[in-house]
């Protein structure tokens, strides 16, 4: 399902993102990218998701998220 | 001996400056690149017999060049080419961090890591086997927290010891396959080519990073080759499969070298997120620091305006009395009424300036600012910017041209210029004296308030407005989504603030002062030609001022643009002070009032009302407040764009389309107005 759309506390495997690669390579290098483990912090499913991935935190726009496909765990 | 020459390169949010400012100290000096918002710096500095230059990189997530961060940074590695580069790692967040050590390790350059807030990851239960890492990357490792000074003599050490030795750290091992691909590309580069570093070359040619250099065109088709075996081979993009094979080298080694253990505590972060971000407290508390960051500024910084007032006050009397008393010397009055006038006008807001990068320095440093953007993100993104334009923005209330330099926190230049373009919309305070003027001249006391609160909101429609109209049309620039870093909350060190408030201020100083000292003495130039002699008649000092402005080219403008201003209901006593107020808007207010034949005078003078009631109708004093409101601000405005943006073309496309838009639409209240007040009687 998409990031947006996953609830406070949950943890998943990002198995896809639906981007132009400029926004793919700055997701990447940030540590969001398939087969990572991340979990979500805060999603209130008005204000940016807050998310941590391997120790960091991140907000992504809730327009990004929609595009993140993940698994939960 | 020949200095080392050090770059200090990492992620953001790692204290890379922290650790700059420890090894520098004051000695350092800021390359700026106009119209963009990165900066690198520059220190020496001397350790025992030895001679250091760093450079510090912007922070970088990664070295791709897609950012302008990225570029700067890999320009600067490219033409510096430093002897050596200290990659500075967050100790709480290593396996992150190292996947911008993985690219710095292909760059043969002699590389030491520094495993910096070390303190923080043991209080997280994080602990890192340095032995073992630096031994797995094959790289020296020192530990330390910059912010405490630990681990800095450490480094010193490993730098001069590294440097002496000179070896470059071996590259990563990729898979076997991609390790012969990377092998073949990287033989054929060197034989056809000058490349100084072939297998970085090669990576970046698969990675597709670089707008393919001239190139020998055998290389091209391999790597061509080599990209379609790759997808066919990995299905996906090369790209994506070589950030792939990185990220499982780093997460092995990470796994070998970083021991976890549970702490109870929570951490602080967790706890003032609670609060902060909070969906209840989050925006009552983002506005109550607006209010402090407001009241600092504006209200601290009133009175130490006050005294840059008197001081330049007291220059201009010190240098007229250098004259006889009523001399009318063409010197005295360009040093006097140009120069000093001028430069004093624009010098006045130095300490709002500084107060201000002070607060944002603070803001920045503790985390806040990026926790702010994101609560703000979901209003401002209505507007086509994002979170990060809402404190410029209202800044803007102030004073626009610091709120036009605070837009620097904004990274993507599109949205970054937008911001800039509408800033000007929103009220700053030195158009309150004219509306003061104004408005009391004909509204009632009980309707006053709200008049001003309405004007206000008009400036705020109009910003927004314009904001998204910029944005939809020739500011829409690539997609940009938040995607933000939230680090741990930490006190910035004073010295830290200190620094940055310093670099960034200062160049208020420079860049407003030189364009503001040319264009007032043109102001100057405008209202003292051609000199009017009055015969030693009867005129009283004001009469000879008013005719000395109504002579003046200054005046003959308002009369050529009387036709105009009469649109909108003035005369060419209206128009004359309208492009006197173009140097700043309060000048609008004494322009008049000299015009009027009342010499200088103040908002709050009943004679000036009175005059105003008796020449301007109410529409037409609607109409000029509107024009106040939606004019270019002031000449420092105009020079502040030119300075951040980098271009004069933005500075005056923003005065043209302002003047248009305020004009037309005084225009339209001026009429409408009129005939509605003929129909009413």
């Amino acid at each position: 399902m998409p990031l947006s759309e996953v609830l406070t506390g949950k943890t998943g495997i990002i198995t896809g993102i639906d981007s132009g690669k400029g926004i793919y390579r700055r997701l990447a290098s940030m540590g969001v990218f398939e087969g990572r483990e991340i979990s979500i912090i805060s999603n209130n499913l008005r204000t940016p998701v807050l998310i941590e991935s391997a120790g960091r935190k991140m907000a992504i726009g809730r327009g990004m998220a929609a595009k993140i496909q993940m698994e939960i765990n | 001996m020949k200095s080392i020459r050090v770059a200090l390169a990492g992620q953001p949010n790692v204290g890379k400056s922290t650790l700059f400012n420890s090894l520098t100290g004051f000695n350092q000096c800021v390359a700026n690149y106009p119209g963009v918002t990165v900066e690198c710096r520059e220190g020496k500095a001397r350790h025992g017999d030895r001679l250091f230059d760093f450079i510090d990189l912007p922070g970088t997530y990664s070295i791709s060049s897609f950012s302008p961060e990225e570029k700067i940074a890999v320009d600067v590695i490219n033409d510096e080419k430093p002897d050596l580069i200290v990659n500075i790692v967050n100790s709480a967040n290593l396996e992150q961090n190292l996947y911008l050590t993985s690219q710095l390790l292909e760059l043969n350059i002699p590389l030491i890591l520094f495993l910096n807030m070390s303190d923080i990851a043991a209080s997280k239960g994080i602990s890192i086997d340095c032995g073992l890492l630096s031994e797995k990357l094959g790289i020296p490792v020192i530990s330390g927290a910059a912010i405490k000074k630990n681990g800095i003599e450490d480094l010193i050490h490993e730098i001069i010891d590294t440097f002496d030795k000179g070896s470059t750290p071996p590259s990563l091992n990729y898979n076997s396959v991609l390790e012969e691909d990377l092998q073949k590309l990287a033989l054929s580069i060197k034989n056809s080519s000058d490349s100084e570093n072939p297998r970085w070359d090669a990576i970046r040619f698969i990675e597709e990073d670089t707008p393919h250099k001239e190139v020998d065109s055998t290389i091209n088709e391999l790597a061509e080759k080599i990209k379609i075996e790759i997808k066919n081979r990995a299905g996906v993009e090369p790209s994506e499969h070589f950030l792939r094979e990185r990220y499982s080298i780093i997460t092995k080694i990470a796994a070998q070298c970083i021991k976890r253990e549970k702490v109870k505590k929570k951490p602080l972060t967790t706890l003032l997120d609670s609060i902060f971000m909070n969906r209840f407290t989050a925006i009552p508390l983002f506005f109550v620091m607006i209010y402090i960051l407001f009241q600092i500024v504006f209200t601290l910084g009133d009175p130490m305006m006050g005294w840059i007032e008197a001081l330049f006050g007291a220059i201009s009397t010190g240098i007229s009395s250098l004259w006889p008393e009523g001399s009318d010397s063409l010197l005295r009055s360009v040093i006097v009424d140009g120069i000093i006038a001028g430069t004093g006008g624009v010098l006045v807001f130095t300490p709002n300036v500084f107060l201000l990068f002070m607060g944002i320095a603070f803001l920045e440093g503790t985390g806040y600012m990026a926790r702010a953007a994101v609560i703000m993100d979901r209003y401002m993104s209505k507007t086509g910017l994002s979170g990060k334009s809402f404190i410029p923005m209202v800044l803007g209330f102030g004073c626009n041209v610091p709120a036009i330099m605070s837009t620097r926190i904004i990274e993507n230049k599109w949205e970054r210029f937008a911001t800039i373009l509408s800033i000007p919309f929103m009220s700053c305070s030195a158009r309150l004296p004219v509306y003061v003027l104004l408005i009391s001249a004909f509204i009632d006391d009980r309707y006053r308030a709200v008049t001003l609160l309405g004007i206000y909101l008009t400036g705020i429609a109009a910003a927004m407005i314009t904001a998204r109209t910029l944005r939809s049309t020739i500011l829409r620039g690539d997609e940009n989504p938040l995607l933000i870093e939230l680090s741990d909350y930490t006190l910035p060190s004073v010295k830290s603030i200190f620094l940055q408030t310093w670099d960034r201020g200062k160049h208020f100083i420079e860049r407003a002062g030189t364009v503001i000292l040319a264009t007032s003495i043109i102001l100057w130039a405008l209202t003292a030609f051609p000199r009017f002699n009055p015969a030693e008649s009867s005129l009283s000092e004001a009469e000879a001022a008013k005719i000395q402005v109504e002579q003046s080219y200054m005046g003959r403008v308002g009369k050529v643009l009387e036709p105009a201003v009469g649109l909108m209901g003035g005369d060419w006593r209206a128009g004359s002070a309208f492009v006197a107020s173009i140097a700043a808007k309060e000048v609008f207010v004494s322009q008049i009032g000299i015009l009027f034949s009342l010499g200088e005078v103040t908002e709050n003078d009943t004679t000036l009302k009175q005059k105003i009631k008796e020449t301007y109708s109410i529409p037409a004093v609607l109409a000029f407040i509107l024009f106040t409101l939606l004019s270019a601000p002031c000449l420092a405005t105009i020079a502040i764009i030119k300075a951040e943006t980098g271009q004069w073309r933005w500075a005056l496309f923003q005065f043209a389309f302002m003047t248009i838009i305020a004009f037309s639409f005084s225009v339209i209240v001026y009429q409408i107005g009129t005939f509605l007040m003929k129909i009413g009687g």
